[in-house]
């Protein structure tokens, strides 16, 4: 008896391309968490699902349902975040000094915070995203695939060493290291957003 | 006590991801009940975590699996029109290929025939020299030789 989503698969391996539309719209929202947690910008974000899906596609023939598909998926999707990432020159990231200039008002589109009421708490939201995209975007593509897979989306030293393609010991110290240079580069936030 | 302050540090972020085993679990939970230092630790591991996840992340927009699914479905169609070419392309570079080995074999050569062919001449010996150069042929199979002396003026040949 084939599950829902291998039976799902299995059409997509004759050809239908609906049933592909039903795992863009199964997945999609992951998938773009993860994008969005590399590149920390909406439109290169967006770029890197659609890439995702088409690589999916093109390659689902060869999908043997040996591993989850989710996990099959999340190995896709690092690794054309990384390969985008090194086509990309320039790393996306805004200037801290940037969102502080309130007089001159470069404030990214993306950084206000149209739900917060008070001014106070509106420009400290918008301050530790902008040092926290910068922090995630200082690591390697490695430290920050592994740090969103574990904190974002919650998976196993296992399923990530699988999606990574890598040991569980590997997982672990880059995990630790991108952990020990993330809470270096922001110990002064880390009480801040505790208040909030 | 250092020592199972230490050990115990290096266990935090295992047991912070829920990868310990329950015996080294039990072990860590004793041990912050009792060290201040590493409960801070866990604790600044866990508000790192907040952060990022805060932070971090983005929803995606409304409209983003409509955008998303457009792009997508223009990637198959291509992916598809490819792969639906492939064997036409194929089959076209395979009928090319055996048409040009078919014109090759069977196209009429006509080469300018050589001057031994025409005249049944054969050279034996040339010898370009000044004021005169010397050509000696054999004909008939070697039963008639022939020895002709040239001059060469401006770069032509003439004959005596």
């Amino acid at each position: 008896m084939l599950s829902d989503e291998e039976d799902l698969i299995k059409r997509i391996q004759e050809g239908d391309t609906e049933a592909f539309r039903e795992i863009v719209e199964r997945y999609h929202k992951r998938v773009y968490s993860i994008t969005y947690g590399f590149f920390q910008d909406r439109e290169k974000a967006l770029d890197a699902v659609q890439e995702v899906f088409i690589k999916t596609f093109r390659s689902i023939g060869g999908f043997r349902f040996g591993s989850s598909f989710y996990t099959w998926l999340y190995r896709i999707t690092i690794n054309v975040c990384i390969d985008l990432q090194r086509r990309s020159k320039s790393a996306p990231f805004t200037l801290f000094s940037e969102i502080q200039d309130e007089e001159g008002a470069i404030v990214p589109e993306r950084f206000k915070n149209k739900d917060s009421p008070d001014p106070q708490d509106d420009l400290l939201k918008r301050e530790l995203r902008a040092v926290t995209n910068k922090a995630i975007l200082s690591l390697s593509h490695e430290h920050r695939a592994v740090i969103i897979l574990r904190e974002i989306e919650g998976l196993s030293y296992k399923e990530i060493a699988r999606a990574m393609n890598c040991s569980e010991g590997t997982v672990m110290s880059r995990l630790h290291y991108a952990r020990e240079r993330l809470r270096e580069m922001l110990k002064k936030y880390l009480k801040e957003s505790e208040a909030l | 006590m250092k020592d199972q302050y230490s050990d115990i540090k290096k266990l935090l972020e295992r047991y912070y991801d829920n990868e310990l085993s329950e015996k080294e679990k039990i072990e860590v939970e004793g041990h912050l009940t009792t060290c201040t230092e590493c409960k801070e630790e866990l604790k600044s591991i866990e508000g790192l975590s907040v952060l990022i996840r805060e932070y971090g992340t983005m929803e995606p927009e409304e409209e983003t699996f409509e955008k998303v699914w457009h792009g997508v479905r223009e990637g198959i169609v291509k992916t598809v029109g490819a792969r639906l070419a492939l064997p036409y392309t194929l089959l076209l570079t395979a009928v090319f290929v055996v048409l040009l080995m078919l014109a090759w074999l069977f196209y009429p050569y006509k080469t300018e025939e050589l001057p031994e062919a025409k005249t049944g001449l054969v050279v034996v010996e040339a010898v370009e020299s000044s004021p005169k150069g010397v050509m000696v042929f054999n004909a008939n199979g070697g039963s008639v030789a022939v020895i002709w002396l040239f001059e060469i003026e401006d770069g032509e040949e003439e004959a005596i």
